[in-house]
Formats: structure tokens, sequence, C-alpha cells
């Protein structure tokens, strides 16, 4: 049997079959949709201006070290005239985060982009691991999300920077989609396909990995032998997470369409961010001086629950739910 | 990149053991059933699933929905979709005691009958199972069922017949046409002609061109939706009636979801169509509860084994959410919930042009959302014009986003294949648009419709 050819362009032999089409196609042919399709996510939603300054969220996995080297290319390549930055955030996970630094330490040089480390221990005085210790396994994604959250928009103000790019996939998407019609989160529901959103703060975050499949993401990674961390959170995420994920996959092996099928339509839902935060009167937290919308931001009042010793659920339950403005 | 949902602790488990108690209602009795948290005895237990019946179901009955409740009157028959399943069962059974029999609460105060005529419909499956005897034996079983409800028509048909044009206009279908498309090309090619004339040939080519078995499943649920609405209008039905559970409700929604249909979330809910509303009047009440009302009462549940044979997106979704509702039981109306609240943002638009296969809305610009993220072709028109657009005589730009998917996309083992990928397609299917095969008797919509658009409007609700 004669080498099959690759159905893009019909010259080269195919070496690989498209996780998101089912195409076989060629390695050029790949690189070309895999970048373009993220050009043309980036176009499509307008996301950069020349001379923008943009931090992205850099963890040393595949999909920001994978970000960064595209965002690098097409910047290059387009002409996005972006200056871009490294940001990263050092949870204190031992085993984990510290191996991670060190790729992201070695992208910074690859790349050729600035780099700026922030740690939860000099921001909130607690390692993930010391967070761990007091409140279990059980909740510590909860802390770890309002953390990093926070800590990334302090990093970005710190640089200078108000767009943050994080690597968020479709994979990632289209499970949030799935999660939030399962716990009737509207609010979520109307924003997790959004490409960009802003929170109470002034910094936006975009994911223009929005339609990139994580299989392709490794694929690429693989193919450009980029240089990533390849080893999963060691606290890792809850159960109920845990089953909407299987389900997922289990779709995709149904028919590999299915991840953007359900952004597709998620995209039904989506609520155009109305400009919520000025709205409701912007204040700063009492205790860390942070913009917040209520007296404590989120992380002081995770925070002030471990140092009352309470860390677990009742922290959690009781305080998150006034805090989470988009929530009714 | 999963660390960052401080709200799934949220959900509650639920407690491993249940206590049986005092029934919560009479206080009186001693529970018999647990029905998330609260324990009821039998008597109460029936009160409450027809309470939730009467709820889901009488707000609709009447055309005017401000017009007062105490007195139902719907403007046309009634017809009952019937799988011989738990749910349609079920329905059967609570819309002839509470409606239909002189001893019933509403049917004494009724004295005039809501609808003056009852149907209940029942599409025969054994074209989709020709190797399964009992799909055959469940048409005969549905009539000895049928046997216990007098008053009440009941109407068969074949699932094929959806490419039966005699069978079609004899029913009072219109509009009838013959053409089929070729599934090689994701624009879907099409063409006014026939390949053969044969509707069980047509309907089993047509399941076994489909790319996924995920798509078969799809086409038999729109098939016999078709048919039932056809034939609801042919009875001049004011009212179309499904069994749907709020179990299968949800898993029909997170199987609508999955197959790109966030549109039609609305639809998948409740909808109306050549002016026949489609209600599902259990979908407050669990597959448990509904379990439970038909083997309390004694129904025979002909169709409780469907052939599993199939396995794809609903299947999975059914074995997903069965499985959540054991450890999770507030998911389930979690979801319905969702789905009711949120609005898609089509509904906001005025002019939606009809999918030609299921008839749901089609939103603007799908072709140049598939073509900017999932390029599938590099051509150097193609890198000059994003915005691509089909050609004029291709299906795929007449298709909603899941019809489109259902026709095209493929799985993840083998490619679509080359050959043979022509199939006839449903008798309602056309590139010209048309009005609705009979006059509606939705309401009246009060100001003036541009002709231009007149037939791209759907029945108001
Ligand atoms: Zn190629
Ligand atoms: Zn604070
Ligand atoms: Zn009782
Ligand atoms: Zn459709």
């Amino acid at each position: 049997m004669p080498p099959k050819l690759c159905q893009l362009c019909n010259e080269t032999r195919a070496v690989l079959k498209r996780p998101k089409t089912g195409q076989h196609i060629c390695r050029e042919c790949f690189y070309y949709v895999f970048e373009t399709e993220i050009h043309n996510t980036i176009m499509e939603a307008k996301l950069f201006s020349p001379g923008d300054r943009v931090a992205i969220g850099a963890s040393g996995g595949k999909d920001s070290t994978v970000l960064a080297y595209v965002m690098k290319v097409l910047n290059e390549r387009y002409n996005y005239g972006l200056d871009l930055h490294l940001l990263s955030i050092d949870e204190g996970i031992r085993g984990y985060r510290d191996d991670s630094l060190e790729t992201v330490k070695r992208n910074q040089q690859q790349y050729d982009m600035p780099l700026k480390i922030l740690s939860y221990e000099e921001l909130y005085g607690w390692s993930m691991d010391r967070i761990v210790e007091q409140v279990g396994r059980k909740n510590n994604c909860t802390f770890c999300g309002v953390f990093r959250r926070q800590a990334l928009d302090r990093g970005a103000a710190n640089i200078g920077v108000d767009h943050i790019l994080t690597g968020h996939n479709a994979d990632d998407i289209a499970e949030t989609v799935l999660m939030n019609i399962m716990r009737g989160d509207i609010a979520r529901l109307g924003r997790c396909t959004l490409i960009t959103t802003q929170g109470e703060d002034t910094i936006k975050r975009s994911k223009p990995f929005k339609y990139v499949y994580e299989k392709e993401i490794v694929m690429y990674a693989y193919f450009k032998k980029l240089d990533y961390f390849s080893t999963e959170c060691i606290y890792s995420p809850d159960a109920y997470r845990g089953h909407a994920r299987t389900f997922l996959k289990d779709l995709e092996a149904s028919r590999p369409s299915a991840i953007i099928d359900i952004i597709h339509s998620g995209e039904a839902f989506e609520v155009r961010q109305e400009v919520k935060a000025k709205a409701k009167a912007q204040t700063t937290c009492k205790r860390c001086g942070y913009m917040s919308s209520n007296e404590l931001c989120k992380a002081c009042s995770l925070l002030e629950g471990l140092e009352r010793g309470m860390g677990g659920l009742a922290v959690v339950r009781g305080r998150c739910r006034g805090l989470e403005s988009g929530r009714r | 990149m999963s660390c960052e949902d401080p709200s799934s602790a949220r959900m509650i488990r639920s407690p491993k053991h249940l206590q049986k108690g005092t029934c919560i209602k009479c206080k009186t009795s001693k529970g018999k059933i647990t029905i998330r948290h609260a324990v009821y005895c039998k008597e109460c237990f029936f009160s409450f699933i027809r309470l939730k019946f009467r709820r889901g179901l009488e707000p609709y009955i009447n055309a005017d929905p401000l017009s007062s409740r105490t007195k139902l009157k719907a403007s046309g028959n009634l017809t009952l979709a019937l799988s011989g399943g738990m749910g349609s069962v079920a329905l059967l059974d609570l819309i002839y005691s509470t409606y239909l029999t002189d001893t019933s609460p509403v049917g004494r105060m009724h004295r005039q009958k809501i609808w003056p005529q009852v149907y209940i419909v029942f599409v025969d499956l054994s074209a989709v199972y020709p190797e399964k005897d009992e799909m055959r034996d469940l048409g005969t079983q549905i009539q000895s069922l049928k046997q216990r409800y007098p008053e009440v028509e009941m109407i068969s048909a074949r699932i094929e017949s959806v490419f039966d044009r005699d069978w079609w206009t004899s029913t009072g279908g219109s509009n009838v046409d013959s053409s089929s498309v070729d599934l090689k090309d994701s624009d879907l090619p099409f063409s006014s002609s026939l390949l053969h004339d044969d509707p069980v040939a047509s309907f089993q080519k047509y399941l076994s061109s489909l790319p996924t078995s995920t798509s078969i499943t799809a086409s038999i649920d729109l098939f016999i939706r078709a048919i039932l609405v056809h034939l609801a209008s042919w009875t001049r039905s004011s009212h179309l009636l499904m069994g749907t559970s709020l179990t299968s409700l949800s898993v029909g929604l997170i199987n609508c979801v999955s197959q790109g249909g966030g549109y039609h979330v609305h639809e998948e809910q409740e909808e109306v169509l050549d002016g026949i509303r489609i209600i599902r009047p259990l979908r407050d009440t669990s597959a448990k509860e509904v379990a439970y009302y038909a083997w309390w009462s004694g129904l025979d549940v002909p169709g409780r084994q469907r052939p599993t044979t199939l396995s794809g997106i609903k299947e999975q979704t059914r074995a997903f959410i069965f499985g959540l509702d054991r450890h999770y039981p507030s998911t389930v109306s979690a979801i319905t919930k969702t789905c009711a609240k949120v609005e898609a943002k089509s509904s906001s638009e005025i002019v939606a042009q009809q999918c030609r296969l299921c008839r749901r809305p089609i939103q603007d610009g799908i072709d140049a959302w598939k073509h900017r993220i999932a390029i599938r072709e590099r051509s150097a028109t193609l890198e000059e014009n994003p915005h691509f657009e089909a050609s004029s005589s291709s299906l795929g730009r007449h298709l909603c986003y899941p019809c489109h998917t259902t026709l095209s996309s493929p799985n993840s083992r083998t490619s679509m294949a080359t050959s043979n990928t022509i199939l006839n397609l449903p008798v309602w299917t056309s590139l010209t648009p048309r009005s609705s095969s009979l006059v509606s008797n939705s309401d009246p919509i009060s100001a003036p419709i541009p002709q231009a658009i007149e037939e791209f409007l759907l029945p108001a609700e």
C-alpha cells in the first residue's frame, strides 16, 4: 500500500490523524492549522492592539509552554506588536512547582521573554503545602484557585501589564460548560466560554487556546520538542469534576468534535459582561488593601479562616457564597 | 487547569442510609418511599405525583394562558406519544385517570371534555433492529395495553414512514419531496432525485451511511419526533404529550448540549410546531418516582427494555446521568433548572431560518465559525476569505449545527467512507423554504409580517 498523502496539501505523506477533525495530515500542515486557528481566534476576538504589554501565565506545564511559544511565533509572523512577558506563581508545592519553575526559567531563556515569579508564601504567608497540612486534601483546589487568580493579578500589576493570557484549552472549557450546567451556575455558564473576562479589577484575562484540543497541544509540543513539565498537580481536583472529565473523554472518543460542539453550545448561553464592577461600589480589602467588592477580598477571607484554624468546608461555604459577586 | 473551581465543594453527596419513618404529608401513615430526603406514604405519594403532573400540564392546556384555569378547554385534540417505556405508560395512565374517567375528581369537575378526542401514537422501531423479535412484538403488546383505556384511539406508524411519500400524503401531509444528499463532502451536496423508492431500504441506507452511532440515535429520535408531530397535526391535535421524566429530560438536555445544540435547549424542553404544543407533564417527576408510580399502579411496561445495541453520546450521557444521580441526586434537577433559566442568544433574534431536517432555528455564521476554528481545507481562496460560504445547492447551509454535525462529523476510528455516501432524505426535506403543512392554530401575531420573512417565522409560543 502506498503511503497515504496529507489530506490538506496532497503532497507530503500524512504522519498524524488530527484529533479535532480526524483528517490525516502531514507535520507542516498540522503546524499550519494549529497556529492559524489560534491566529483566527485572536483576530476574530480583536484580542490585541499594537504596543500592548501582555503577560502569559506560565506554569511550566504543556498548555502554558505551548502558549508562550505560539504567541512568540504569531507575534513575529503577523506583527501583533506585543510586548510579551512570562508570569509565574509559586504555590509552594514541593516536588511539583519547584521542578516546574525550573522549566519556566529555561523557557525564559529559550523564548527570550522577561519572567516574574510571585509566591504564595510572600503574598499570603502560606504555601500550598502548609495549607494542605491544615485543611486536608479535600478543598485545597478552592484555595489554590482563589489564591492563584489574585496572585496573577498582583503579579501583572507589579510588571505593569493589564492583560493576562492563560493556557485554558478547549477541553477545559467544554468541561466547565458541563460542570456549570450540572451545578446550576448560570452566572458562570454565561461567561465560561467568553474568550476574555474581566474580574473586579482592571486586569483582562484571555484564553487564546479556547478552541485548541488538549491532544493537539500535546502533539504540537511533541513535534516541536518543546521543553515542558509533564507531571500533574499532586493535589488532584475533586471527584465531581473528575466524573465530568471522564465523561467528556468518553464523548470525545465517540465523536471527536464533541469538545467544540459543547463549546458551541456554551456560546449560546454567553452573557455579555456588563461592567458590573463599576456599578457595584468598588472598595479595597480592609486587610490587604487590594481591590475588592467586599470588606475582605476572597483571598483574605480564606486566609482569616485558615488562621482561625477552621479551613475546610465551613469557610468555603460560608464566605465564598457572599463573596462571589457574579453569583445570585 | 482545573484548580480554579471554588464551588465544586458545594455538590452535596446523598446520605448513605435513608431513614424510613412517618409520612411527611399526612404525618400518620408509615413511609414507603423517600423522595429527595422526604418520606411519603403510598397514598400521599400518589397525590404528590398527580399534583406535579397537573402542574406540568394544566397551565398549557388553554390556548390563552391567562384564561381561568378552572375551565380547561383545549383548542384541539390530544396526541400522546407512547413508546411503551415507563414514562409514556405512566403518563397515559395519569391522563386517563385524571381527565377521562368519571370517577376522577377532575373528570367530574369537567363534564365536558378538555380534548374532544385522545390519540396515542406508537412508532414501531422494528426496522432499526431487524434482528430483534421483541421489537416486533412490542406493537402487539402496546395494543393490549391500550385495552385498559377505552375511548383512547391508537395509531401506529413505522419509523421508515419518514421515507414513505404515499404514507405521508395519506396521513395529511402536503409538500412531499423527493431528494437525496451526498455525505462525502461536508457541505452536503443536495440533489432533488431519489436513489430508489423503497422506504425500508431508504431508511436502512440512511442509518448505515451515518458517520457515528451517535448520529444513528440522533436521527432515530429526530424521525420519531417528526412522525409524532405529523400525526398530531393529522389528528388535529393542539397538544402532543411526551412521557419524559425529570431524569430523561436531564439526559436529553446534556445530550443536546454535547451535540452542539445549545441554541435549542429551549426547544428541547417545550416547543410549538405547526401550532401543536409539545409538553412534557412528567418533567418534574424523577425516573424513580415514575417507576414507583407504574409499579404501585400495576401497569404493564412492555417497552421497559430497549435493545442496547447502539452506543454513542446519548447512551453515554444516560449512563453518566444515572450514575451521578446515585451519588449526587441534586444534579439531575440542577440540570433542568439551569436549562429552564438560560436563554439562548438566538431567542432575541426575530428572524431565524428553519433547519430543513429538524425544523429548529439555524444561527447565522456557523459555516464561518467552523472554518475558522477547525480548518479542513488548505486552498488559496480559503486563506484569502476565511468567511467561507457553502454553495447554494448544498444542504449543509440549510441545517442547524447539531443536524450538520449528525451528518458530517466523523468518529474517532475511521475516516468517512469514500464511496456509497449518497442517501435519500426524509420526505419533508427540501431546499426551498415553505410554510408549515397545516394551518396552525397558534396565537395570531399582532403586527403584519413582511412577506419576505413570513415563512421563516416559527409559530408563536
Ligand atoms: Zn500537508
Ligand atoms: Zn485582601
Ligand atoms: Zn401520607
Ligand atoms: Zn436541525
